[in-house]
């Protein structure tokens, strides 16, 4: 390979090197564990300042396809009965806004009764954006540490756990959920009490690990957080067995394992925030 | 084609505001129209047409600002993939002189090469980090069907950065 030559091929080699070793730096610095990493309070501001317009956009869609999808119901009415025409188009537009909100109603109620049975602050989120990489599975909410929410705070929903917050600034978060990589959660299989690691393992599944040939884990069972750690707390549904591969040459078996959570359908989340303390424990930390 | 000071300082801002439209359009609106499952990265197209089209000695410093507003959108930083523009900025130069990127078709299977080898490398350093090679193969071919879409667009996606950058090169179809 022949280096560039002469005074501009030197400051080529010169700029390249400065951001080389930056970049060296940069990846050795870089923590696997999402939350472990901080951003900067300017990349912060920068975040605080362009989610809003993702907001806008996922709000101004949802607007223009209920406008769209009123258009084509009027005008199917319309031909039908001209007579009445002006009151089916006011009582159908009013009718799509309530099934709308029952919608959103019925999907925030079960949602909070789910949440009933956590002991914990919740927070409320909605989705505003994905990732943009493709192999880094996280989501961009609208509540941050204004709302209450904290650095590796657990994130349901309904359907079970979605991940952890990874990092947090005044109004927004974004949330490393189960699919990732680099994101490991202690389970528990909820039939035999076997414990192992759950880890994303790409195609949008996951895999338990560190579980020995001799466990008798069954497709179909029920995985739930451990609670080991103090990451995330116990009982939590996390997903479903899928596959099981074993062979005599190694230890541990090869599980693979559906998410209990749909991630293609996640419009709302529930932030875990603090451990809501019952009447008996204040009084045993304030007799 | 040589740039003054303050073009060059335009044409970049310009070329910056358009990869953070496009990564606010591939953040929100793309994943619910094609669903979650494909995410298009544009920021590979960008470092690539910069490393390959725009030959100066700023170079490196263009594709560290990219990657870093590429890492307001995502939770994996601006250190692997500006190491990763790095190293592929140094292919480019070696074999530019070699390829001709005429046809629409040449072009769209040019950048898919050079989306793969993003990826490869990608999960090569998050695997070395990770210090575990299992899910490998599944990584690296996981976003191959999002590249190959993203790359059959890339010879439309790039006409506003050749406007930028006044570097026309025609496409024959």
């Amino acid at each position: 390979m022949k280096l560039p030559e002469g005074e501009v091929g030197k400051q080529r080699i010169f700029h390249f090197s400065i951001v080389f070793a930056l970049s060296m730096w940069g990846v050795i610095q870089f923590n696997l564990q999402h939350s472990q990493n901080s951003k900067t309070l300017f990349e912060r501001l920068v975040i605080e300042s362009l989610a809003p317009i993702q907001e806008g956009i996922v709000t101004s869609q949802n607007v223009f396809q209920r406008v769209f999808n009123n258009y084509l119901y009027i005008v199917s009415t319309r031909k039908e009965n001209e007579a009445l025409k002006e009151r089916i188009l006011q009582l159908e537009e009013n009718l799509f806004k309530m099934q709308t909100i029952e919608a959103e109603n019925q999907r925030l109620k079960k949602l909070l009764k789910f949440g009933e049975e956590i002991k914990y602050e919740k927070v409320l989120a909605q989705v505003i954006g994905w990732d943009s990489s493709g192999d880094v599975y996280s989501l961009r909410i609208n509540k941050g540490s204004s709302d209450g929410i904290k650095k590796n705070a657990t994130v349901i929903n309904s359907q079970g756990l979605i991940g952890i917050i990874s990092n947090v600034s005044s109004n927004y978060s974004d949330i490393t959920t189960i699919l990732d990589f680099n994101n490991k959660v202690d389970v528990l299989v909820e039939s035999s009490r076997t414990y192992g690691i759950l880890q994303g393992f790409g195609q949008r599944m996951c895999r338990l690990k560190y579980v020995t040939n001799s466990e008798a884990i069954e497709v179909d069972d029920i995985l739930v957080t451990s609670g080991f750690g103090a990451l995330y707390p116990k009982g939590i549904k996390v997903g479903k067995v899928k596959k099981i591969t074993t062979n005599d040459y190694e230890l541990t078996q090869k599980i693979d394992v559906i998410p209990s959570v749909n991630f293609s359908k996640v419009e709302e989340v529930i932030v875990l925030t603090e451990e809501v303390k019952t009447q008996e424990v204040l009084d045993e930390i304030h007799p | 084609m040589r740039y003054t000071p303050s073009d060059f300082t335009v044409r970049f801002l310009t070329t910056v505001l358009l990869l953070l439209f496009f990564e606010i359009i591939g953040a929100t609106v793309l994943p619910s129209l094609f669903s979650y499952e494909y995410r298009f990265f544009f920021l590979g197209v960008f470092c690539i047409y910069i490393a390959l089209e725009i030959p100066s000695s700023l170079q490196p410093y263009m594709l560290l600002v990219l990657c870093w507003i590429h890492s307001i959108f995502s939770v994996e930083g601006w250190a692997i993939n500006c190491l990763i523009a790095l190293i592929l900025m140094v292919i480019l130069s070696v074999i530019k002189d070699l390829i001709q990127l005429g046809t629409y078709i040449s072009r769209a299977l040019f950048y898919f090469i050079g989306l793969f080898i993003w990826d490869f490398f990608r999960v090569v350093i998050i695997s070395l980090k990770s210090n575990s090679f299992e899910s490998f193969a599944i990584l690296v071919t996981d976003d191959l069907i999002a590249n190959l879409l993203l790359a059959l667009l890339t010879p439309i996606l790039l006409l506003p950065l050749m406007g930028i950058w006044k570097v026309y090169k025609s496409i024959e179809t």
